[in-house]
């Protein structure tokens, strides 16, 4: 057996009759099974290696290339993040690519959809940032933390929920969910941990986005009365 | 020298863009006289250029390794691809036509590196342009080993690997994207795999 059939073998690359030879070889030498299995190793560890980049925000600048329209996160630079700031993020947006692979399967009942490549929030989620006050008491589903004029001049909002804490900008096409991170923020009382995990890291997140300091009350009610509309230029 | 190398792969891309997006703003306006276009303002090779995105940076990075080299490789091959629209067929796949795009756009860069480091480096005679790239690699604490062992390989199977094991294509599709033989795609398949094992040892 030559190393050529061992890998077309773990490829896949062999036809039914081939395929069935090669594994009554393998029944019969144990040396080709440790082959295989050294080599379909090898191969899991390259795929899941680069499986991240797919899950990934696409960032701006090239999303922007097709579609002006598509609201996607800024790009930011270097400086301004800080190289620990930037893998924080993407760890954070690796976890949002599992926990996202998981929720958007489900349409409609789910709190999270895609809309043309980029994750909005629909549903209860959508509701809660389109609705609700951080400066009134909230018994619903997600709580919102703060809400915020974005550098890029939208309306962000944080929010946490029993699934985990996220940061959603309002566009065009409503919520877009920049950042998601997995967790349970909810205690066993049902008071939420601020300091918790999640929330820490998407407060992390808000604080780099955030040009200014979070809406007070009053500017919060007023930008929600606005239907969360293109933040006033005029600070 | 490092410095101009640590600049990135892809100079002067902003230039480039400038005139794309003038050009792309010409081309908008002409699709809405031909009454091609369609939902959301977007033509069906826009939006399934849009969908393919994220497999295309997965692409990159297995190219690339370097995440900001990436995305500069997924700019210059999106360019390209934007200017070369109409030579797309309806009905073919835009996936095998943006992978072989680009991957010449990276093999354009490794070649234009490689008399660029030979410049360089004259006097180290005889490094390949996967040792070269492999020694700015390997100089980046934070990239791990896989990264590292795939920076290392030679071009030409890192490519093949890119395509088979990242982007899990067929032995046949990756020999006509790279217009190969399937024979030269399965040995360089082989030795990259010998090659990745030796690196990554036990571990793989």
């Amino acid at each position: 057996m030559t190393e050529e059939q061992i890998i077309a073998y773990v490829d896949g690359e062999l036809g039914p009759l081939e395929a069935l030879r090669f594994e009554r070889a393998m029944a019969a030498d144990p040396a080709i099974a440790a082959a295989v299995s050294r080599h379909r190793r090898l191969r899991a560890m390259i795929e899941s290696h680069f499986a991240p980049a797919a899950s990934e925000p696409v960032p701006a600048r090239l999303t922007n290339m097709i579609d002006d329209n598509v609201v996607a996160f800024p790009q930011r630079t270097r400086s301004r993040f800080g190289d620990s700031g930037r893998y924080a993020a993407l760890a954070a947006t690796l976890v949002a690519g599992l926990v996202l692979g998981q929720l958007l399967p489900n349409r409609g009942a789910t709190p999270l959809g895609e809309r043309d490549g980029t994750v909005v929030a629909q549903g209860v989620l959508a509701r809660a940032l389109d609705t609700q006050l951080a400066s009134e008491p909230q018994a619903t589903a997600y709580h919102i933390g703060v809400s915020f004029r974005s550098i890029d001049n939208r309306y962000c909002r944080t929010f946490s929920g029993a699934a985990g804490a996220g940061l959603g900008c309002h566009g065009r096409s409503g919520w877009t969910v920049e950042r998601f991170v997995a967790g349970r923020p909810r205690e066993q009382g049902g008071a939420y941990r601020q300091a918790a995990s999640p929330s820490a890291e998407i407060l992390a997140a808000a604080q780099n986005m955030m040009a200014g300091t979070p809406l007070d009350a009053e500017q919060e009610r007023r930008a929600q009365a606005q239907g969360w509309g293109e933040s006033a230029s005029g600070s | 020298m490092i410095n101009e190398f640590q600049l990135g792969w892809f100079h002067g891309i902003k230039r480039v863009r400038s005139s794309v997006s003038s050009s792309r703003t010409a081309s908008h306006g002409k699709r809405a006289v031909d009454g091609r276009k369609e939902r959301a303002g977007l033509t069906l090779f826009e939006r399934e250029l849009l969908a393919l995105l994220p497999r295309l940076r997965r692409f990159a990075r297995a190219l690339a390794i370097d995440a900001a080299d990436a995305d500069d490789l997924c700019q210059v091959a999106l360019e390209r691809a934007l200017k070369a629209e109409a030579r797309w067929e309806r009905g073919t796949r835009l996936d095998s036509w943006m992978y072989r795009i680009m991957r010449n756009c990276w093999i354009d860069e490794v070649r234009v590196r490689k008399r660029r480091s030979q410049t360089f480096v004259a006097e180290e005679e005889g490094v390949g342009v996967g040792q070269a790239d492999d020694r700015r690699i390997e100089a980046r604490v934070e990239l791990g080993n896989v990264d590292r062992a795939m920076a290392a390989l030679p071009p030409e199977q890192r490519e093949v690997i890119a395509l088979i094991l990242v982007e899990g294509l067929a032995y046949r599709e990756a020999a006509e994207l790279l217009d190969l033989p399937m024979g030269t795609v399965t040995s360089r398949l082989v030795r990259g795999r010998q090659a990745l094992m030796e690196m990554l040892g036990e571990a793989a």
